[in-house]
């Protein structure tokens, strides 16, 4: 019996109710996130990776609401929690990165307030206690001369600088899990190089566990213990990093990995996949994925397949085995 | 900051300037004099009053001498009002009208920004829908008839304040209240609208996230944004607020600056309608300069150079 997950999501459903119908953005996702671990979750846009994290701080804005399911951290149902209590959980339980540092940050409060409001919020602590604080996190996370910036505004910072102060503000109340949503696409790729470093560096230095949401896959392959694959907001895939790489056992899986330029073959033959994601509102009975998959089976149009276990530790939802005949 | 101040105002030197102009050749152009009545006055007396003003002169000349009375800051003898300057009844007139413009101001914020506010995060709930409603109502409303429903009510009915009349702090609530509704309507619209876009900001997600209250939320990282262009709406309200309303002077029997605006335009009264749109140009000017460098302290973004 492994050690139990500090973080798992329990058939979770995340519901848009818009005026065209029921977009299921997040549709019954199970996950488990294990104490010091990265995990990362992979799929393209619309596949429900950023609602799913979302979700587990109830962030969610309307008209989306989560309709089921269960998020337990440390065994608590945070779904269950009062407000009161949900905010005890935000930044002090759970940090959150956010996609866009520039409009992630406040303009109208200096960053040294910002990073410090998470102390103030959660601790007894007066203001220049937080600051001091802060400054030092902001020191870790590689801003330098930080007690004297403290005053500055948002506007004065880089792109990368203030990914930094994001990262800052989510790690100063120590949280337990670090949820980073594309913590890097709105960065240059060298900043992106910086900040990736960073979370190594914090994953050492705080032991967080971290959920990192992407869709580019050569980050989780250098980052992520484990991958989840996402597609049509449901996981089809779960696995330990180098199996999801070395053995995917969905084709949604295997088609993303043939997106990847490798090694020594050039960029000339990376297969794009064909078509495009479905409707959220108007989900197929069968597997969300049949349309562009080329391995589809009459069966798969009418029953979606469940999250099977195909290997240690090694999760795929797909009614056919690919790799059978191989 | 001096110097942008600085800049700001050596800018509006100009503009007041093309203000005077424009102002003294158009009442000119209008049809009439300020001794004109239907009451025939002799030929000589008429032209004695001509003479003793200087209306008999070239129209260029009288344009010249009012340009040099400007520069030693004179805006010349009221023609209706022999007695007096058109100096003293600004200085009689504005404190009035600026006391009464401030209280209204001061009742158009606190009703209006907390009315917004409510109605922004109680979004499409009853409290909105309410708010929106007072607020429609509000706008349709026009001052000439709230006045009286409030002397109705609040004076002739419950006795709570004065129906009228100016020197007490009583005789100033319902003026004020009248005075200020259609500018809490405006700004209670305006600052829901603007709260609205800033909820939806990613930065107030952001706040949410690090476990913020939904007080402080609201408090410390939404109001800023969202009151800035309520400032800016503030610029050219206050001038508009303290420079006197003749309906709200009517109704309740203020001795303001807003009737001198009217009644100076109807009698010709040359010197006192220019008198009083320049003074209106410069308070117009001041409130915008004030709102600019207002603007500094609320957004950190701007700098003035």
């Amino acid at each position: 019996m492994p050690e139990s997950p500090v973080l798992s999501l329990e058939n979770l459903k995340t519901y848009f109710f818009t005026r065209s119908g029921t977009a299921k953005a997040v549709d019954g996702v199970c996950l488990d996130l294990r104490k010091g671990e990265t995990l990362g979750i992979v799929g393209e846009s619309g596949s429900g990776k950023s609602v799913t994290c979302l979700s587990i701080l109830r962030l969610v804005p309307p008209p989306g609401r989560i309709v089921d399911g269960k998020i337990l951290l440390e065994g608590r149902n945070l779904l269950e929690l009062s407000k009161r209590e949900l905010r005890q959980v935000r930044g002090k339980q759970i940090g959150m990165v956010f996609q866009d540092p520039m409009t992630s940050l406040n303009p109208f409060l200096s960053i040294g307030d910002q990073v410090a409001e998470t102390l103030l919020v959660h601790e007894q602590l007066s203001r220049r206690q937080a600051l001091r604080r802060a400054a030092e996190v902001l020191e870790k996370v590689g801003i330098s001369d930080a007690a004297n910036r403290l005053a500055d505004y948002p506007h004065r910072f880089s792109g990368g600088m203030r990914q930094r102060v994001m990262i800052a503000m989510a790690l100063i109340g120590n949280p337990k899990i670090l949820i980073a949503d594309e913590p890097t696409t709105a960065l240059d790729v060298t900043i992106q190089a910086q900040v990736l470093e960073l979370f190594r560096q914090i994953k050492a230095d705080f032991g967080a566990s971290i959920i990192l949401i992407t869709h580019n896959l050569g980050i989780v392959a250098g980052m992520a213990d484990h991958v989840a694959v996402m597609y049509a907001g449901r996981v089809v895939e779960y696995a330990p990093t180098e199996e999801m790489f070395s053995r995917p056992r969905h084709p949604y899986t295997l088609a993303l990995l043939a997106t990847l330029p490798r090694p020594g073959e050039g960029g000339n033959d990376l297969q794009p996949i064909p078509g495009t994601p479905p409707d959220l509102t108007r989900l197929p009975p069968g597997c969300a994925f049949y349309d562009r998959c080329p391995f589809h089976e009459q069966h798969c149009l009418e029953e979606a397949p469940p999250l099977l276990p195909v290997g240690k530790d090694h999760w795929a939802s797909c009614w056919v085995d690919f790799t059978a005949g191989r | 900051m001096i110097k942008f101040i600085l800049r700001r105002i050596a800018l509006s030197l100009p503009v007041i300037f093309l203000i005077a102009t424009t102002t003294f050749f158009i009442l000119r152009l209008a049809p009439g004099g300020p001794f004109l009545s239907e009451r025939a006055i002799p030929p000589e007396i008429q032209a004695n009053l001509q003479a003793k003003y200087g209306l008999d002169q070239p129209l260029w000349i009288q344009y010249g001498r009012y340009l040099r009375s400007l520069l030693r800051l004179d805006l010349g003898p009221s023609y209706r009002y022999p007695e007096r300057t058109v100096n003293e009844i600004i200085v009689e007139g504005f404190p009035v009208s600026f006391e009464l413009g401030l209280a209204a101001l001061l009742v158009a914020l606190l009703i209006g920004v907390p009315a917004g506010v409510v109605a922004a995060v109680k979004h499409r709930g009853f409290l909105d829908r309410l708010t929106m409603s007072v607020v429609l109502a509000g706008i349709s409303v026009p001052t000439f008839v709230l006045g009286p429903l409030f002397i109705f009510f609040f004076s002739l009915t419950l006795y709570w304040f004065p129906p009228a009349l100016w020197g007490s702090p009583e005789q100033l609530v319902l003026p004020a209240i009248t005075l200020g509704t259609p500018y809490s309507v405006y700004i209670a619209r305006l600052t829901r609208t603007e709260m609205l876009e800033v909820l939806q900001q990613d930065y107030i997600r952001t706040a949410r996230a690090k476990g913020v209250g939904e007080f402080r939320l609201l408090w410390r990282h939404a109001l800023n944004g969202a009151l800035l262009p309520v400032v800016s709406f503030l610029g050219p309200a206050v001038a508009d607020l303290v420079t006197g309303s003749i309906v709200i002077e009517k109704i309740f029997a203020i001795p303001g600056l807003g009737r001198y605006f009217v009644e100076s335009a109807f009698s010709r009264d040359y010197t006192t309608v220019m008198g009083t749109v320049l003074f209106y140009a410069v308070l117009l000017i001041a409130a915008n300069l004030v709102v600019d460098v207002l603007y500094k302290f609320l957004d950190p973004r701007i700098e003035y150079r």
